[in-house]
C-alpha cells in the first residue's frame, strides 16, 4: 500500500498550465510626452507604437476623468476601437478637468490584455498666453496674446459684460493651486482696479466673486494697491497700505480676506509696498526655519514677516548689520521680484534719488542664520525714473530688465552694472516689462515681454532671453491695444 | 417493519418542518414598550446633542430677557400614530427653579416621529447677575414611553457624566472667565478682564469662549478686535475696566 503511495506521488500531474512564456505587450508613444492638452471640439489623434505583427490584437481606447478627488467609478467613454486614435473631444470632457486616457491591448489568443495611459487636459482658447490689462478710458479690461502669436481682445468685458473694473490697476494670478474651501481648488485671478476687483475662474474666465465676495466681512474704505497670493498659503490685499490676510492650509472651513493686520510697535501707521516675497520649494529637513511671507513698509522702511495674523519683526540674528537690517532698512523701496537663486529675492531700493539693490533669502542656510545677501549702490540710469511695472526680474539669470522712455536697460547684479539693450522707436515709451522662465522640454530660456505707448495705442514686443540674459533680436511689433497697464502670463498648470 | 416506521416517521418530521418555514415571522426587537431618552441627531457635519449645556446671558443685550435651549429625546421602537407624551422630571439636587429660571415646554414625541428636541425657556433673572443655578433633568416613565438607557452608551459623544436619562443645564448672567483663556487666549489679548471680553464680544460677535476656532475664524476675531480697540481709542481714549486699567491686547 505504501509502495503504490510512492509510486503516485511521482506520477508527472497533470495540471492544465501550459508552461507558456507570459505574453509581453510593449507599448510606447515617442511623440507625446507629458500631458496633452486639448481643446473642446479638437480632434485627438495618437499612434502609440506597437508591434502587431506577431499575433492577433483587439485594441479598446477610453478616457475617464482622472482626479485623486474622484473615485474609479467615475464614467468613462470609449473613444475607438482600433489602433489609432482619431475622436473629437465632445462633450463628454469638462473644461479644465484632467482625463487619463487608456489605450487597451488585448491578445485574441489568450484574452490577456495590456495597458498604456495618456494624461489629458481639456482646455479652451483662453487656457495659456500673456493676458495684457488695458486702461480703455477708466475701466479695466484684457486681452491675450495667444502662444501662437495670435491676439484675443476684449475678453474680460466679452465674458462679463456687466461688471466694469473702474481706475484699473493690476492683474494677478497665484502661482500654484489654493485650497479655500469657498471655490473650486486651483490657481487664483483677479482683476484689480483701485476701488474693485473682482476673483475670476481662470479657465472660463468669468466672475467668481466681487471684492465684498473675498471677504468675511468687506472694509467700508478702499483704496486698493495689490491683490494676489504669496506663495499658495497667504491671501494678500493691501487695503490703504494696510495688510488683509487670507490664511489657509489643511484645516475645514471658508476662509476669505480678514480685517487689518497690526504691525509691531506702529499698530496700523504701516504702508506695505505692493510686492511679495514668498519661500517657495525647500527641504524643510535642511532648513527648519523659514520665512514664509516677507513684505515692506514703506513708511518705516523695514521688513516684516507674517502667517498671516499678525505683522512681525524678524528675528534679530535674520540680519547681518554690516548688510543691512531687515528690520531698520532706512531706504524707499522701488520694486521687489524673484531673484536667479532659489528662495532669493531683489528689491530696488531709494534714498532719494540714489538707488540701492538689496538681496536676501526666505531660507536660512547651513546653520547660518542671516537671510540678509546684498546690498550695493547701483549703476542703473533712470532705474528710479521709470515705474515699477517697468522693471522685471530675472528668475534664470542675475538680471533685472527695466525701460525707460525708449530705451531697454539690463542691470547686472554681480557687475553692478547696466547696458543698454534695445532702442524703440522715438516716441514709443517703455510702459510695462515682465520676464517669464521657460521650460521647453529641457530647454531652458526666458521670454520678456515689452509694452510700449506712443500716445495712440500700446504695442507688444517678445524678445528671447538665453540663460545668461542674453536678449534676441524682438518681435514684430503686435499693435492695437490700449494704454497696457499689467501683464501677467497665465498657463493652465 | 422497522424500515417503513422510519420512512413514515421522516415524512412526518419534513412536513413539520415545512409548516413551521411558512409561519409568517414575528418582530422580535420592536415589540418592546417604547422608551425614550436624550440621545443624538446628526444634522450635516454637526452631532446635536450632548449630556449637558452651559447657557449664559453675559453677552446678550440688556434687552434679551429669555432664550430657547434644546434637550433632544430619541426613542426605541416605533413610532406611532400619536404624540406621546415625556416624563421629564427634576433631581432635587438642582438649584434651579422651575416656573422662575425655565420651562420646559412640550414634552412630546410627535406622531410619526423618532426624536424630537424638546425646548426648554430660560429666563434672564437679575439673581443670575453673580450667581449660576444647574437643572439636572430625568426622565421618568410616563403611560406612552417607559424611561429609556440609565447609562452613558458604548461609544458615548458628547456624554461623559450623565446617563442618557439625564440632561443638565446652567445658566448664569455672570460673565466668568473662560477656561481656556489662559491657554488659548491670553498670548493674544492679554490679561483677562470683564471689561476686556465683553468689549471683543461686542465688536466680533463671538461669544463661544470655551472652544477653539479655526484658524481663519481666529484670525478674524483678533483682528477685528485689534482694529476696533484702536478704533475705540483715537476716538475715546483708553477703554478702562473693572479693575481701573486700561484695556490692552499686549
Amino acid at each position: 500500500m505504501l509502495l503504490l503511495f510512492v509510486i503516485s506521488a511521482c506520477t508527472k500531474d497533470k495540471n492544465t498550465f501550459s508552461y507558456s512564456e507570459p505574453v509581453e505587450f510593449e507599448i510606447s508613444d515617442a511623440d507625446v510626452s507629458g500631458d496633452i492638452e486639448i481643446g473642446l471640439g479638437e480632434r485627438l489623434t495618437l499612434s502609440p507604437d506597437f508591434d502587431d505583427s506577431k499575433g492577433d490584437y483587439s485594441y479598446l481606447w477610453f478616457a475617464a476623468r482622472h482626479n485623486p478627488a474622484v473615485g474609479y467609478r467615475e464614467p468613462r467613454d470609449t473613444l475607438g476601437r482600433e489602433k489609432e486614435l482619431d475622436t473629437e473631444i465632445s462633450d463628454f470632457f469638462i473644461l479644465g478637468e484632467p482625463y487619463r486616457v487608456t489605450f487597451k491591448v488585448t491578445d485574441n489568443r489568450s484574452g490577456i490584455s495590456g495597458f498604456y495611459f495618456y494624461n489629458l487636459l481639456i482646455t479652451n482658447l483662453y487656457s495659456e498666453g500673456w493676458m495684457v490689462l488695458e486702461d480703455k478710458q477708466g475701466t479695466g479690461d484684457f486681452s491675450m496674446l495667444l502662444p501662437d502669436g495670435s491676439v484675443e481682445r476684449d475678453i474680460y468685458s466679452l465674458i462679463n459684460p456687466s461688471y466694469a473694473i473702474s481706475e484699473p490697476l493690476m492683474l494677478s494670478l497665484s502661482s500654484g493651486s489654493v485650497a479655500d474651501d469657498v471655490s473650486p481648488t486651483g490657481r487664483k485671478l483677479y482683476v484689480v482696479g483701485k476701488n474693485d476687483a473682482v476673483e475670476l475662474d481662470p479657465l472660463t474666465l468669468q466672475i467668481r466673486f466681487n471684492l465684498d465676495g473675498l471677504y468675511f466681512a468687506p472694509p467700508a474704505k478702499r483704496n486698493l494697491s495689490f491683490i494676489g497670493w504669496s506663495g499658495t498659503n497667504l491671501g494678500v490685499i493691501l487695503n490703504e497700505g494696510l495688510l488683509q490676510a487670507n490664511m489657509t492650509g489643511g484645516f475645514p472651513g471658508a476662509k476669505k480676506f480678514g480685517p487689518n493686520v497690526q504691525a509691531p510697535g506702529v499698530e496700523y501707521n504701516y504702508q506695505i509696498a505692493p510686492f511679495t516675497a514668498n519661500v517657495g520649494e525647500y527641504d524643510w529637513r535642511q532648513h527648519p526655519v523659514v520665512y514664509s511671507h516677507i513684505l515692506y513698509d514703506q513708511q518705516n522702511q523695514r521688513f516684516y514677516m507674517t502667517s498671516g495674523e499678525s505683522l512681525d519683526a524678524l528675528p534679530t540674528n535674520a540680519s547681518n548689520p554690516s548688510i543691512f537690517d531687515m528690520n531698520d532698512v532706512g531706504l524707499g523701496m522701488k520694486y521687489m521680484g524673484t531673484a536667479n537663486v532659489d528662495n532669493t529675492h531683489n528689491a530696488v531700493m531709494y534714498d532719494g534719488a540714489q538707488p540701492y539693490f538689496l538681496q536676501f533669502s526666505s531660507l536660512p542656510t547651513g546653520g547660518n542664520s542671516e537671510i540678509t545677501r546684498m546690498k550695493q549702490r547701483m549703476n542703473a540710469p533712470y532705474i528710479l525714473d521709470t515705474e515699477a511695472t517697468n522693471i522685471a526680474s530675472s528668475f534664470q539669470s542675475a538680471h533685472i530688465f527695466y525701460g525707460y522712455e525708449n530705451r531697454l536697460y539690463r542691470y547686472s547684479v554681480n557687475a553692478n552694472s547696466t547696458n543698454q539693450l534695445h532702442t524703440f522707436p522715438i516716441g514709443e515709451e517703455i510702459i510695462n516689462t515682465k520676464f517669464r522662465a521657460i521650460d521647453d522640454n529641457g530647454r531652458e530660456y526666458g521670454e520678456l515681454l515689452v509694452a510700449t505707448w506712443n500716445g495712440q495705442e500700446s504695442q507688444l514686443y517678445l524678445f528671447n532671453v538665453s540663460l545668461a540674459g542674453v536678449l534676441s533680436e524682438p518681435s514684430e511689433a503686435i499693435g492695437g491695444f490700449d494704454k497696457v497697464l499689467d501683464m501677467v502670463y497665465k498657463n493652465v498648470n | 417493519m422497522k424500515i417503513r416506521y422510519m420512512k413514515e416517521w421522516t415524512c412526518t418530521l419534513f412536513a413539520a418542518l415545512l409548516f413551521v418555514g411558512c409561519k409568517e415571522d414575528e418582530q422580535l426587537l420592536f415589540d418592546e414598550a417604547a422608551s425614550v431618552y436624550f440621545g443624538m441627531r446628526i444634522e450635516g457635519s454637526s452631532i446635536i446633542g450632548s449630556d449637558s449645556l452651559n447657557y449664559s446671558f453675559a453677552f446678550s443685550p440688556e434687552e434679551i430677557t429669555r432664550d430657547t435651549i434644546y434637550a433632544h429625546c430619541r426613542i426605541t421602537g416605533l413610532a406611532v400614530d400619536r404624540d406621546r407624551q415625556i416624563n421629564i422630571v427634576m433631581e432635587e439636587k438642582s438649584d434651579a427653579k422651575k416656573g422662575y429660571h425655565f420651562e420646559i415646554l412640550e414634552s412630546v414625541i410627535p406622531a410619526g416621529k423618532y426624536d424630537n428636541p424638546i425646548p426648554i425657556v430660560v429666563h434672564r433673572r437679575p439673581g443670575l447677575q453673580d450667581s449660576l443655578v444647574t437643572a439636572l433633568l430625568r426622565i421618568e416613565d410616563s403611560d406612552d414611553l417607559l424611561a429609556g438607557y440609565d447609562d452613558i452608551g458604548s461609544q458615548p459623544v458628547y456624554r461623559d457624566k450623565y446617563t442618557r436619562r439625564e440632561f443638565k443645564f446652567t445658566i448664569t448672567d455672570q460673565l466668568l472667565k473662560p477656561a481656556n483663556w489662559d491657554s488659548s487666549w491670553l498670548p493674544t489679548f492679554g490679561e483677562y478682564s470683564q471689561v476686556k471680553i465683553r468689549f471683543i464680544s461686542s465688536v466680533t460677535g463671538y461669544t463661544n469662549w470655551g472652544s477653539n476656532p479655526l484658524p481663519q475664524d481666529r484670525n478674524f476675531i483678533v483682528q477685528t478686535a485689534y482694529q476696533e480697540l484702536y478704533n475705540y481709542e483715537q476716538e475715546n481714549g483708553d477703554l478702562i475696566d473693572e479693575n481701573g486699567n486700561p484695556v490692552k491686547f499686549y
